[in-house]
């Protein structure tokens, strides 16, 4: 075969971040027409690689051809230009205009003085439509369709632009089953028409259904890529988790108790999570596992009284408990530390001080006035033994570096005695050393007695830190792994193979 | 030489209003004399007294539009009121009134969700309907001469407008910085949701912030009328706007959070030092108008574009 017959050819991609390296020599070459699939776990390189290729973000070295053709992409508008577009989950739609506006936005065609041609707008539009099977006015507002209807548009304007690849980054995440059949038509027509796509998803199902072939992508690594006949999804699985766990984390001292602090049965959130079970021991790292999205999150707000429950049970030391709000969950000793520290665990503009007193703010007042010293020194001794890096206990949370920053969320939680211990992905965006940290921390509360939850994306993580794991899928909690079943391919299982469970 | 960049950039509104103060000394003779100062600072005291609640407001994240109205309201009930109840009981009902006008406020945007920004634009129109309807709309003097001298007699020199302004000034910095009431206000103004997440009960200290600006609102209504002994539905027309001018220069932030009455009554002098300033040049009043809205922008806009330029 010869080399034109490839549309996209990515030759020896690296991309380094301070402190990690997200994209190591990646060489990836698409056929004109083809349906590649992209798997690979979350944080493996697949969102850096395309924002690389959209020119989101500039490339340290390597060489990107489209259609034969070096090209050295600087923004997602240059790529649409040589024919590139990407659908983002996120979708970059106005939906206060309409159809037709938000396809042609920015390019909407004048002529002179008589502004813009509307007939030829619309007519176009619908023709666009058409093409891809939404049968709606191009006049009606964007903000009146339903999420498939958004991702038509979306597409659409892709094909507005003629573009010779669309990529889409886990489209279907949010749509029905008979919304996916649509998208899955439309797809196969691109195809007809000569149009490549890759499709980023995480859903094996739809990978066998559309894609030719398969590339699988670890630790910002190509793995490999193989035709979908030669494949089983089995082999994907084993190919994205198959990493080998060295001293990335620490091993806890002790280990759990027998006495039960936190009992919930049948909990239920309506069309979010169901029949919820499990019980936390003291001294107990229960890791949560499952895909963004399956219904981690909510479970645990749930618990802390930030959302509302719909049906279930929570019991505390073997009594039943209602908690209607975070305030409640704090008096009964339960703490969350929030998956986005920066906007749900922090007031950035405060001082370390000030946030480590924040949910306690009773201890260190008398008659209702701060007393400013204690407060300093109960701050200090946080920062001692959590080892923050920081000029002084004043210094603005604002200033310090991600991990310093989910120490000083951590030195919060503690300070209110907190029993239960809630993480909701205590390492995101935490460079490497100070994740160490946070992981010989978790394992000291956890024997100093403090029941632990700990939710992770992080595949190796939640496995090395938790003593017992659950797999969440779809709001259902899939399976319960202790030991040395706690492995990738076990996680992956529950999380994906909706049929095994 | 370090420390006193420091505190240049630090305390960029403080420095400021030195050198207006500077400059107009050496420009006018007579502006750095007692009285002058005197008349300035009692300029400053009834917005003064009204920023101190919304310093409460601002930090806490939200402001407070209908102060204005609040303001009319009060001074028309202190007034009113006065011939069935006797002056001291009439003042207490103002302020009762006032407080109220807050509680509304405050449970609309606590309980209801409603923006704060809709809210007191309808409430002040509201309050400012009722203060028109009792006065039928025309000013009314007091008829107790008691009445009139809170806001004109002095003693050792200084106004009693200046000294409760002072006071109110004092309390004010006291509870945002010692207690465990101003530090929760600081708290939901920086992240409400963190607030909530920690346990904080938002919606008591939301509503405070409202009752509490429209409270102020009300003392200065009084003082107001007391000072012109005539109560009327059109006095706190240009309040509203003028407080939260002044609080914003002074470096209170309207995102919340951040801020302090010390900032605010900084603001409010540069404002009260201008227009003195002005006066005493004989700058015709309709310029003043247009130089004080030209002084808001500069004021804020270098802050905004000193930041723009550090990111």
């Amino acid at each position: 075969m010869s080399t034109d017959d490839y549309i996209l050819k990515l030759d020896h991609i690296e991309k380094s971040f301070p402190g990690v390296k997200a994209l190591k020599d990646i060489t990836l070459h698409v056929k004109k027409g083809e349906v590649r699939g992209l798997v690979g776990e979350n944080g493996a390189g697949k969102s850096t690689m395309m924002k690389v290729l959209t020119g989101i973000i500039p490339m340290d070295s390597g060489r990107i051809t489209i259609d034969g053709q070096a090209v050295s992409i600087t923004s997602p508008l240059h790529a649409q230009t040589l024919g590139l577009s990407i659908i983002f989950q996120e979708f970059n739609l106005v939906n206060s205009l309409s159809i037709a506006e938000n396809i042609y936005v920015g390019r909407l065609p004048k002529k002179g003085m008589r502004g813009i041609q509307w007939k030829k707008v619309h007519e176009d539009a619908k023709a666009l439509l058409n093409r891809v099977g939404l049968d709606v006015d191009p006049s009606a507002r964007v903000g009146s369709l339903s999420v498939a209807g958004k991702q038509m548009v979306e597409i659409a304007k892709a094909l507005s632009q003629n573009s010779k690849i669309i990529i889409m980054d886990e489209p279907s995440a949010t749509l029905t089953d008979k919304e996916l059949e649509h998208l899955f038509g439309i797809i196969d027509d691109l195809k007809k028409q000569g149009v490549t796509v890759i499709y980023i998803s995480h859903r094996l199902d739809e990978i066998f259904r559309l894609c030719d072939s398969v590339t699988v992508i670890r630790d910002g690594e190509v793995i490999d890529t193989n035709p979908i006949e030669s494949l089983t999804k089995e082999l994907i699985i084993s190919k994205m988790v198959g990493r080998n766990m060295d001293q990335e984390y620490p091993v806890r001292a002790g280990s759990s108790s027998d006495e039960v602090i936190l009992e919930v049965r049948d909990l239920c959130r309506k069309g979010v999570f169901e029949h919820i079970n499990f019980s936390l021991h003291k001294g107990e790292r229960l890791g949560i596992a499952g895909l963004v999205g399956a219904g981690r999150t909510e479970i645990v707000r749930a618990i802390f009284g930030a959302d509302k429950l719909t049906g279930g049970e929570i019991l505390l030391h073997g009594k039943p408990v209602t908690i209607r709000s975070p305030k409640e969950a704090i008096s009964h000793k339960i703490a969350l530390v929030t998956e986005d520290r920066k906007t749900q665990g922090l007031v950035l503009e405060s001082s370390i001080s000030e946030n480590t007193t924040l949910a306690a703010l009773k201890k260190i007042c008398r008659a209702g006035f701060v007393n400013r010293r204690e407060e300093n020194s109960v701050a200090a001794q946080y920062v001692e033994t959590l080892k923050t890096k920081t000029p002084g206990t004043k210094a603005l949370v604002l200033n310090l570096s991600g991990g310093n920053q989910q120490k000083v969320v951590l030195a919060k939680w503690l300070y209110t005695d907190a029993e239960v211990l809630i993480l909701d992905e205590p390492t995101r965006g935490i460079d490497v050393g100070a994740k160490y940290e946070i992981y010989q921390l978790i394992n000291q509360l956890a024997d100093s007695g403090k029941a632990i939850i700990i939710i992770s994306s992080e595949m190796p993580e939640v496995i090395s830190m938790s003593d017992r794991l659950l797999v969440i899928h779809d709001g259902k909690c899939k399976g319960e792994l202790t030991g040395d079943q706690k492995t990738g391919e076990n996680i992956m299982k529950y999380a994906i193979l909706e049929e095994d469970a | 030489m370090t420390k006193v960049k420091k505190i240049v950039t630090e305390q960029k509104t403080l420095v400021f209003l030195l050198l207006l103060v500077i400059l107009m000394g050496i420009i006018s003779p007579f502006f750095l004399t007692g009285d002058n100062i005197v008349n300035v600072l009692v300029q400053s005291s009834i917005y003064g007294i009204m920023a101190c609640g919304m310093t409460f407001a601002i930090i806490g994240g939200d402001f407070d539009l209908s102060v204005g109205s609040t303001m009319a309201l009060s001074g028309l009930v202190a007034i009113l009121c006065e011939p069935y109840v006797g002056q001291v009981p009439a003042m207490l009902l103002a302020l009762l009134t006032a407080a109220a006008v807050g509680l509304v406020n405050g449970f609309l945007v606590a309980k209801c969700r409603i923006s704060s920004f809709i809210v007191t634009i309808g409430t002040s129109y509201i309050f400012k309907g009722i203060a028109l309807k009792i006065s039928n709309g025309d000013p009314i003097a007091s008829s107790n001469p008691w009445f009139g001298r809170m806001g004109n007699d002095k003693i050792l020199g200084i106004p009693y407008l200046v000294i409760i302004m002072v006071l109110l000034v004092l309390i004010t910095h006291y509870v945002l910085t010692a207690t465990r009431f101003g530090r929760n206000i600081y708290t939901i103004g920086g992240n409400m949701e963190v607030a909530h997440n920690s346990g904080i009960r938002t919606g008591f200290y939301k509503t405070s912030i409202f009752v509490l600006s429209a409270f102020t609102a009300g003392i200065a209504g009084i003082l107001n009328a007391s000072k012109l002994n005539t109560a009327s539905a059109v006095q706190g027309d240009n309040a509203a706007l003028s407080v939260i001018t002044g609080v914003v220069i002074g470096g209170t932030s309207l995102i919340g959070g951040v801020g302090s009455i010390g900032k605010s009554m900084i603001g409010i002098l540069i404002f009260s030092v201008i227009t003195n300033a002005l006066d005493l040049m004989g700058v015709f009043s309709y310029y003043q108008t247009g130089i004080r809205g030209l002084m808001l922008i500069v004021i804020i806009g270098m802050e905004a574009y000193a930041r723009y330029r550090e990111s």
